[in-house]
C-alpha cells in the first residue's frame, strides 16, 4: 500500500489501484458563496481524466471484478445534520448491504453502497460501487481493509 | 572578364560567411533565450538521436516503476500504478517549452492522435509545478488524456529530455522500450517495437480533426450532464420527435 494524501484526505492504496483527490470545480449557476470541497476517488481501474462526483463516466467501464470508491466531504454546514448524523466513517461494509438500489445510477450488474456520516466535523458521504456479484467476494474485504486508512485533516479541506 | 569572375567569386565567398554567421548567431542567441527561459532541455539529445530510437538494454538494473505521482494542472492528486495492472502504459514525456513538442501537444489538443492498442494506456508527463506552468500545461493539454506534472516522475525514468516516451509493461511495471520521437506516428513505432505488436503501426489513425473550442464545450456539456447522472445513451437523450409524436397520436 501507498500512502496518498492530498487537500486533507489521506487513504492507503492498494497495490495496482488509482487514486485521484481533486476539489470541486465551480459550475455554472453556482451560489457566489458555493464551497468547492475536495473528494476522493479509489479505483481497481483506470480511472479517466474526467468524472463526475459519484462516478459517472468513469463506473461505465468497470468490469465485474472491479471497485469504484468515492469519499465526498459536504462541509461543516452538512456536519451533525439528520442525513449525516452517524459519526465516523464506515470501518466495515456488509457484503448484504450491497445492493443496485444504492447505485447512484443504475447500470444492470453493478451494486453500490452509500453512507452518510459526520467526520472531524464534516459532512461526508462514502459511496462504494461494485461491478459485479464477483467482487463482493473479491474486493470487499480490500475495501474493508483500507476504510480505516481513510482520514480527514481538518485544516487541509478548507475550501 | 576573368578579372570580374574572380571579383564576383570573392563577394559571393564573403556573402556566405556572412550568412553563415548570421545563421550561427541566430541559434546561439535562441538557445541562450530559452536556457534564460529555463525551457531547455536539460541535456540536448544528440542529432543523430532526435529520431525513433528504442532503447533495448539501456537500463541495465532492469528499471521497474511501480506508480506514477503527480499533480494534474488542474490539481487533482493523483497516484496511478504501472505494476501490477491488466494494460502497459506509454509514458509521453513533454514540455511547454521545446520546440518539437508543439506538434505533439496540438495533435493531442486537436484529436489527430493515432489509435492506440486497447491495452495500451496514455499518459503525458511535465515536469512539476516548479519547473512548468500549470496554466501553459492546461492550455495544452486537452481534458481526456491524462497530464501529470512531476519532475520526480522525470528523474525516476531518467528522462534526457523532451520530447521523450517510455514504454511501461503493466503486469511488472518494467520499463522494455524507450526513445524519442517527433510524431505520434513514430510513437506508434516504439510501441510495436515494445510491446511486440506489429499490427499497431498498420493502423491508419483516426482523422478526427476537430477545433478545440468545440472539444471544451462538449467536454463541459458531458460533465454537466455526467453530473445530473445522464449518462450516455440515456433515453431523455433523444426525445421523439415531434411529427412521430403527432403520427402516433393520430394512429392510437
Amino acid at each position: 500500500m501507498t500512502t496518498h494524501r492530498a487537500l486533507g484526505i489521506s487513504v492507503d492504496v492498494p497495490r495496482g489501484w488509482e487514486a485521484r483527490i481533486s476539489r470541486m470545480v465551480p459550475q455554472p449557476g453556482d451560489h457566489v458563496e458555493e464551497q468547492h470541497h475536495p473528494y476522493l476517488h479509489l479505483a481497481s481501474f483506470p480511472l479517466p481524466p474526467v468524472r463526475a462526483h459519484y462516478g459517472g463516466g468513469a463506473v461505465e467501464r468497470m468490469r465485474t471484478d472491479d471497485v469504484f470508491i468515492a469519499v465526498l466531504d459536504f462541509g461543516t454546514e452538512a456536519a451533525n445534520t439528520s442525513l449525516f448524523g452517524h459519526a465516523g466513517l464506515p470501518r466495515r461494509l456488509a457484503r448484504s448491504g450491497f445492493s443496485a438500489r444504492q447505485l447512484q445510477r443504475m447500470i444492470p450488474g453493478q451494486l453500490g453502497s452509500q453512507h452518510f456520516c459526520t467526520v472531524a466535523g464534516r459532512g461526508v458521504v462514502l459511496y462504494v460501487v461494485l461491478g459485479g456479484g464477483t467482487a463482493l467476494s473479491t474486493k470487499v474485504p480490500m475495501v474493508n481493509a483500507l476504510l480505516p486508512s481513510i482520514s480527514f485533516s481538518h485544516e487541509g479541506i478548507k475550501a | 572578364m576573368t578579372v570580374v569572375v574572380v571579383i564576383e567569386a570573392v563577394v559571393l565567398l564573403v556573402l556566405g560567411l556572412v550568412v553563415a554567421g548570421l545563421l550561427a548567431s541566430y541559434s546561439g542567441l535562441n538557445e541562450r533565450i530559452r536556457r534564460v527561459e529555463g525551457r531547455a532541455p536539460q541535456q540536448r539529445l544528440p542529432p543523430d538521436d532526435f529520431a525513433l530510437t528504442p532503447v533495448e538494454g539501456h537500463r541495465e538494473d532492469g528499471t521497474t516503476v511501480l506508480q506514477l505521482v503527480g499533480r494534474t494542472p488542474l490539481g487533482d492528486e493523483v497516484i496511478l500504478p504501472t505494476a501490477g495492472v491488466d494494460h502497459d502504459l506509454l509514458v509521453a514525456f513533454l514540455s511547454s517549452g521545446c520546440t518539437s513538442c508543439g506538434s505533439l501537444w496540438a495533435d493531442l489538443r486537436e484529436g489527430r492522435l493515432p489509435v492506440l492498442p486497447a491495452y495500451l494506456r496514455l499518459v503525458v508527463v511535465t515536469r512539476g509545478v516548479t519547473d512548468e506552468s500549470p496554466a501553459a500545461i492546461a492550455d495544452l493539454a486537452p481534458d481526456d488524456i491524462d497530464v501529470l506534472m512531476s519532475t520526480e516522475i522525470w528523474e525516476d525514468f531518467s528522462t534526457p529530455g523532451s520530447p521523450y516516451f517510455a514504454y511501461v509493461e503493466g503486469a511488472t511495471g518494467r520499463v522494455v522500450g524507450e526513445g524519442t520521437a517527433l510524431s505520434w506516428t513514430q510513437v506508434l513505432a516504439l510501441v510495436a517495437t515494445s510491446s511486440g505488436d506489429a499490427a499497431v503501426v498498420s493502423e491508419t489513425g483516426r482523422d478526427l480533426a476537430k477545433p478545440r473550442s468545440d472539444r471544451d464545450r462538449e467536454n463541459g456539456v458531458d460533465l454537466l450532464l455526467l453530473n445530473a447522472g445522464i449518462l450516455p445513451g440515456d433515453p431523455s437523450l433523444y426525445p421523439t420527435p415531434a411529427i412521430e409524436v403527432a403520427l402516433n397520436g393520430e394512429v392510437s
